[in-house]
């Protein structure tokens, strides 16, 4: 649709469809309409000319002349007549909904998806990086002593030695000792400690000499 | 396109566009033309009938008017007489 302001078109065809015409000159002119949008015409001055109408617009007139001719005269002649004075109601369809929101505007639903997406991706990108530069849990690197980062309060950790490495040898290696070595255990008691295969062997010698002391009695 | 056969139409919109009327009687109707396909009408009888139009034809007729209410009724004098006199 194009607006024209005090334009003077003279001696030419002009196509009207859509357009708005304010404060101009038509002098001598055909005023040419295809039926596809009503133009206006505001404070305009016509001079001479004719009127062209073409395509749908020329159906128009056919199918008042087909009524009139098929006996409608009355019906036809009340529009004619309005027309030449001006004074048609028009009915006009509803403008189309905006494809956006009837959902056939697929280029711009494609833009605002790839906005959400990129959206989405930004965010996870944020985190993901705030992850691996900020970890809640990560150990302190400058200082290998240091306790973890997070929340617990360090009275509520067990109480652990030092060297627990150190206590777990110690310990580990008193019981293979004690597994393997001959010693006592209690003195006084009359305790003591054997290896482990020394005293499978005593414990099979003994039970051999029980059979065989039961065998004589029997 | 549509042929409807002797039948009496009465107190209804009825939408014209490629429809084929033989034989019809109107009465108290209002016919929609939409600018598309020409109806036909054949021996029919119209009694109190109202136009209305839509779309491409509504466009024309406000175009007409247009002129007519701007000044120029002149230039739709040589239509209103094709369409009095058939001449399409």
């Amino acid at each position: 649709m194009a607006t024209f302001t005090k334009e003077t078109f003279r001696n030419q065809n002009v196509v009207v469809d859509g357009n708005e015409y304010i404060d101009c000159n038509f002098v001598n002119c055909t005023l040419v309409h295809r039926g596809t949008a009503a133009p206006d015409f505001i404070r305009c001055a016509f001079t001479g000319g004719k009127i062209q109408l073409e395509g749908d617009a020329s159906r128009t007139t056919r199918y008042l002349g087909r009524l009139y001719a098929a006996g409608a005269v009355d019906s036809v002649e009340a529009v004619l007549t309005r027309m030449r004075k001006g004074l048609l109601p028009f009915t006009q369809k509803p403008a189309p909904c905006d494809p956006v929101a009837v959902g056939q505007n697929w280029g711009r639903l494609g833009a605002y998806s790839a906005v959400l997406i990129g959206v989405m991706l930004l965010y996870l990108f944020f985190f993901s990086y705030a992850g691996l530069t900020e970890p809640r849990n990560a150990l302190d690197e400058t200082n290998p002593a240091a306790p973890l980062r997070s929340q617990i309060p360090l009275e509520l950790m067990p109480a652990l030695p030092d060297s627990l490495a150190m206590e777990y040898d110690a310990l580990r290696a008193n019981q293979l000792e004690e597994l393997t070595t001959f010693g006592w255990v209690d003195q006084e008691a009359g305790a003591a400690h054997i290896p482990i295969e020394a005293a499978f062997e005593l414990l099979i010698a003994q039970q051999g000499d029980s059979s065989v002391a039961q065998a004589q009695g029997d | 396109m549509e042929t409807i056969t002797n039948k009496a139409f009465r107190d209804e919109t009825i939408s014209v566009d490629g429809k084929t009327f033989a034989g019809c009687t109107f009465n108290e109707v209002t016919f929609v033309y939409g600018g598309g396909e020409l109806p036909t009408f054949a021996d029919c009888l119209f009694d109190d009938v109202g136009l209305q139009f839509e779309g491409a034809a509504a466009s024309t007729l406000k175009f007409l008017n247009g002129l007519s209410a701007n000044g120029y009724p002149a230039a739709t004098a040589n239509i209103v007489e094709n369409i009095r006199n058939g001449n399409f």
